[in-house]
């Protein structure tokens, strides 16, 4: 909220500074996000009339004027014509430096003496662009400082209020708030009005409006009172700096009051047409199934039951607290009025202004409560402020309907528990001086106090929000800072979780392998989903969505890997490992589970590229579903699971069909992995292959058995052997690795493939896989002979079982 | 007889020092030791005499005969590592080696810095004594909200922009604070947990982004005041930036807390000293986190005694925390991915 500190400077008298004000308020909740100095820099321009203005002799388009400024004439010479004689203008005079930087100097232009100049509103930086210099009205007094001229010496607070603070949302609330933080007394007395022995200037009441409060539990008080032969118009300069200063734009002279009273007092005020009132009838009542309302804004509103209305005999008015309607609101024509102050209930006005998505100023007020005891207050300010503008008689009645008034909070407050919660002790006697400021009425009874809280304070209901009062009159910043009292038995349960530190340590081994780590939203795009063959339940589309791009819970990480990956080939690198490690989410209903969605940890891994960085002309050679491959089963056994890659029939068809394999761990699918296709790359406009895999990482972290198992080191030498076979094309390394492993005999300690080989002069439908063998014993040193042995035998099954033969 | 002998010994040493003032290669100097050492060598040669000696004057020639056999092998041994060293020059002044030319790339993956961040924080507040929790990310209204004390109409929900899931009754969670409630459902007080996490708002601009990163930290026991509160997160912030960083806790309103703070630090950049930091805005302090003592209304809502038990509660905004610490300046370049930001981590 945008608030003059001129107008609270009516209210209190303060010496502060702005910022010390700003300062006060920040520390004690009401946070000044800014601070505005109008007119900054436009107090040394002055305000001057031209006297005469005529061609310049040497220059067609210039003229020379003659300017006043009430005390000396001075000469200059003008580039604009939109000014004549008799005209009020903004004059610089040399020395002076303008909001846009320029510093006058004496000039002369073709020979002609210029001793100063008439500015333009961009000039004095109040417009982007303006033609010609500015014009100001008539009335303006000579001679005085341009910002004084305009309304502009004034200091602008925006205070962020929290929702908690609806009383704050004024001029009055503001100068309580800095009354109670410097000591001061309010100056300035709320209007009064007594029912009784109504004496108010004005007409006699001629009861021709009949008022009936039909919904006393949504309206708790309803104010009126009639104003005749009002002339609508635009309001006074001064009214209108102060609301565009609030941010509020200016309509005509009635309906700028209102909004002026409501800033000052933070009651909403609304004006009728009186002569649009059917029936000389207004009904507060719920809105009827079936009628409509055509707003101010010119927005056609289905009313609903819940909806509080105002209403004539016929026809519903106004939204309640919400906004006027277009037939009954202030036009031209308007000549009698009638104004309406009222206290709505907060919750009913924030359900209508949710429904029709409508927020304005005096909706805002109402549902964070204003306050009922001001509305007759409000009400003769406005009319005693119309009057004065606008002209007119008001009649010497306020209606007032008010047949439950609001309650004022009585609360207890005990010292001890001030201490309990704040952690520093106060007397009673203490915390009633802290208190009074804001005008809370307390008795003190030993160690409690009985606390009356005012009307305007309708957020302190309960213990805890006086407490809160205390240390905020008190200061944050003086309560002391300690540490509290640890039980050191109840320290052994705080040891990091197995998962988080074994999700620590992948992300260190996924480092250490030169995976750099990826954070993307948890929502994206049908589209992009769709490319990547990723279904989803509608359920995890968002309802309101930011955008269609980020509008569905991913049941992937994989399609935004390598949407990155591509982004990132194009930008800058084509050498890339990336992995992101984060949840995904399905929407799946368990019968007895409340909740139907699941997120699940996945890990995703993307790479490009060369293997290795380029070193010199090193032979390098690119990434391939092998490598990936490496790093799943590495992965795998460092948390001791096994896991098996598999062919799969239902390939997914933006993977090379050759090149990927379904994860199992199990039996049970644990993920995928595999090489783009090439037209799926062509699409991506890449040249280059992408390897990706995604697992559920929650599986592989699930019982993880890392405990490691020592095996004795064998004191005896080892024998290596080399198998060098020809077998079919079809038959697959896994296949003879695992006849290998079974068969190799008891002293095989282990094997690996050492070479791959097709072409001459082997045949077209064979390749030949060379495999080094590794036999030893614990107990002794082996004979060439039993290893050849156990060598021949292996030969011999692999011959058999897979048609393998020696090269 | 004797006397030439001795004589020959002795005269020994000086014929190899002269032989191998020449010598310049191994070759050379094998020759020189088969000459002087070999079996037809000049030593043996020397000592074919011995047997033609008186038995008494043996021993004092043998004595000199090996004596100086181990000064022969002395003087080679010396010859040898002189010879080696010059090789050792040679070569190494052949080598051109450049030691300015590149290594062999070694790659280390980068850490996303909101990683980083998000460690730091746990493991400093795991320090303090606090247990580590998560929770779902796609909540209900109950526990995002109502459990908080941000009932139904309450204007509070304005500060917050929900993403709702179809149906509305399943939104996704605006806050870590919901992991506050879960935890309290399930466990008795004492309670020191935090909860790192994502959380969302409708929201997407220069200052904002529809996902982010917070922990929540909750400390309830008998005991726990405010004063407390300001201890220990203030511990926590001068451990994350440094000792010298001052707070300040302002007044603020969170549903859930009561009374509420803003907590704000001197500015990391400035130190207060610049009027037209860009950062702090000549303000000198950065709000930072949002913290204060649990409403009793939440107590409520998940059965705690709450004359018995009191406790307070913070949220951190870990971007926020990421920018200050490595000086970041727009908030979306931690979600786009691009290799040139994240290699700087």
């Amino acid at each position: 909220m945008k608030i003059s500190l001129n107008w609270i400077r009516e209210w209190i008298k303060i010496d502060a500074s702005a910022e010390e004000i700003a300062e006060k308020l920040s520390m004690s909740g009401l946070e000044v996000e800014a601070l505005e100095k109008l007119g900054a820099g436009l107090d040394q321009v002055v305000t001057a009339e031209i006297l005469s203005k005529e061609k310049h002799p040497n220059a067609d388009r210039l003229s020379v004027c003659e300017v006043s400024n009430g005390q000396e004439n001075i000469r200059l010479v003008c580039g604009a014509q939109n000014m004549k004689a008799g005209d009020k203008v903004a004059l610089a005079v040399p020395g002076v430096t303008l909001p846009n930087g320029l510093t006058l100097k004496e000039t002369e232009i073709r020979k002609v003496k210029s001793l100063g100049m008439l500015c333009s509103e961009s000039e004095l930086g109040l417009a982007e662009e303006s033609s010609g210099i500015m014009i100001l009205p008539e009335e303006t007094p000579l001679g005085i400082p341009l910002n004084e001229a305009l309304g502009l010496n004034d200091e602008i607070l925006e205070i962020n209020v929290t929702p908690n603070r609806g009383d704050c949302l004024s001029v009055l609330g503001i100068a309580r708030e800095i009354a109670a933080n410097f000591s001061l007394l309010l100056q300035k007395k709320l209007p009064s009005y007594d029912q009784q022995n109504s004496n108010l200037e004005g007409q006699k009441s001629s009861d021709s409006i009949r008022v009936q409060l039909e919904s006393d539990e949504a309206c708790r008080r309803y104010c009126g009172r009639i104003i005749r032969g009002v002339k609508i118009s635009e309001s006074p300069q001064w009214m209108q700096a102060r609301l565009a200063a609030s941010g509020i734009r200016s309509i005509n002279n009635v309906v700028d009051a209102s909004n002026y009273i409501m800033l000052e007092y933070g009651q909403p005020l609304h004006a009728f047409d009186l002569a649009k009132i059917g029936g000389a009838e207004i009904k507060i009542r719920s809105a009827k199934s079936g009628e409509t309302l055509r707003t101010l804004e010119g927005k056609e509103l289905q009313l609903k039951p819940e909806n509080l209305v105002i209403a004539d005999a016929a026809h519903p008015m106004a939204l309640a607290g919400v906004m006027g309607g277009e037939d009954s609101g202030v036009s031209e024509a308007t000549r009698d009025l009638f104004l309406e102050s009222a206290y709505f209930e907060a919750s009913g006005i924030r359900k209508t202004s949710r429904a029709f998505a409508m927020q304005t100023e005096s909706s805002y007020r109402f549902e964070r409560s204003t306050d009922p005891e001001i509305c007759v207050a409000a009400l003769r300010a406005l009319s005693d402020l119309i009057l004065k503008i606008a002209g007119g008689q008001a009649d010497s009645k306020i209606i007032d309907l008010y047949p439950k008034p609001v309650q004022k909070s009585q609360i207890t407050l005990r010292a001890s528990r001030v201490q309990k919660i704040l952690g520093f002790a106060f007397s009673a006697q203490q915390i009633q001086t802290l208190l009074e400021p804001l005008q809370i009425e307390t008795q003190v009874r030993g160690e409690e106090l009985l606390c009356e809280v005012p009307s305007f304070r309708s957020d302190l209901t309960r213990e805890i929000d006086l407490i809160e009062e205390v240390a905020r009159l008190y200061g944050y910043q003086n309560i002391p800072t300690t540490y509290p009292e640890l039980d050191l038995k109840t320290l052994t349960n705080s040891k990091p979780k197995e998962k988080d530190l074994a999700i620590q340590s992948l992300r260190q081994t996924l480092l250490s392998w030169g995976f750099s780590e990826l954070i993307h939203y948890s929502f994206t795009s049908p589209k992009l989903l769709q490319q990547f063959e990723q279904s989803y339940a509608a359920e995890q589309v968002l309802a309101n969505p930011i955008s269609e791009e980020l509008s569905v819970m991913r049941p992937s990480l994989l399609p935004q890997m390598v949407q990155t990956l591509q982004k990132n080939i194009h930008k800058s690198s084509n050498q890339l490992k990336f992995f992101e490690m984060r949840r995904v989410y399905h929407f799946r209903q368990v019968e007895g589970e409340d909740r139907p969605f699941e997120e699940s940890l996945h890990l995703c891994l993307g790479m490009t590229g060369d293997f290795h960085e380029p070193y010199f002309a090193e032979k390098n050679q690119a990434v391939s579903f092998l490598d990936l491959k490496s790093y799943l089963l590495e992965i795998a056994q460092k948390f001791g699971k096994k896991i098996r890659l598999i062919k799969n029939n239902s390939i997914p068809s933006f993977f090379m069909p050759t090149r990927y394999a379904e994860i199992l761990m199990r039996n049970s699918q644990l993920g995928q992995v595999g090489e783009l296709h090439p037209r799926v790359l062509k699409d991506l406009d890449l040249a280059q292959s992408l390897v990706v895999a995604e697992i559920n990482l929650d599986l592989v972290l699930t019982e993880t058995k890392n405990k490691i198992e020592f095996k004795k080191l064998s004191p005896y030498p080892s024998i290596f052997r080399d198998l060098n076979l020809i077998v079919d094309e079809k038959v697959t390394c896994e296949e003879v690795s695992r006849l290998i492993k079974q068969k190799g005999g008891s002293h095989l300690l282990g094997f690996y493939l050492f070479d791959l080989y097709r072409g001459e002069p082997i045949d077209q439908s064979k390749k030949a896989l060379t495999f080094r063998l590794e036999y030893a014993s614990n107990e002794r040193t082996l004979t060439d002979d039993e290893v050849n042995e156990a060598r021949e035998n292996l030969l011999k099954i692999l011959n058999d079982k897979l048609g393998a033969s020696l090269r | 007889m004797k006397e030439k002998l001795l004589t020959s010994l002795e005269s020994l040493q000086i014929e190899l020092h002269d032989a191998l003032k020449d010598v310049e290669s191994p070759q050379g100097l094998q020759e020189a030791r088969v000459l002087f050492l070999g079996k037809k060598g000049k030593l043996t040669q020397i000592l074919k005499g011995l047997g033609k000696l008186d038995a008494k004057d043996r021993p004092q020639v043998g004595a000199k005969a090996n004596e100086i056999k181990e000064n022969l092998e002395e003087i080679f041994d010396a010859a040898e590592l002189r010879l080696q060293a010059q090789v050792y020059e040679q070569a190494i002044a052949k080598d051109l080696f450049d030691i300015s030319l590149p290594g062999r790339p070694i790659v280390q993956g980068h850490v996303h810095p909101l990683t980083q961040i998000y460690e730091l924080a746990t493991q400093t507040l795991e320090k303090i004594g606090f247990q580590t929790y998560s929770g779902p990310e796609i909540e209900d209204d109950y526990h995002n909200f109502e459990a908080l004390n941000i009932p139904e109409d309450h204007p509070a929900r304005d500060l917050q922009d929900t993403f709702y899931l179809p149906g509305l009754k399943w939104l996704l969670r605006t806050h870590t604070s919901t992991v506050q409630i879960h935890v309290m459902e399930q466990n008795e007080a004492p309670i020191r947990m935090i909860a790192p996490g994502v959380v969302y708002r409708a929201d997407s601009d220069v200052t904002h982004t529809p996902m982010f990163h917070q922990i929540e930290g909750l400390w309830i026991d008998q005991k726990t005041t405010f004063a407390d509160l300001k201890g220990v997160l203030t511990l926590f912030i001068q451990e994350i930036f440094d000792q010298k960083t001052q707070v300040r806790f302002r007044p603020s309103y969170f549903p859930f807390t009561e009374p509420s703070a803003e907590l704000d630090i001197s500015c990391v950049f400035c130190q207060g000293k610049k009027k037209n930091c860009a950062i702090c805005k000549g303000t000198g302090w950065l709000e930072i986190l949002g913290c204060g003592m649990v409403d009793p209304a939440v107590f409520k809502y998940v059965k705690y005694d709450e004359e018995k038990y009191t406790g307070f509660a913070f949220g951190i905004g870990l971007e926020r925390l990421a920018m200050l610490k490595f000086g970041i300046n727009d908030l979306r370049l931690f979600f786009e991915n691009d290799y040139r930001f994240l290699e700087q981590f």
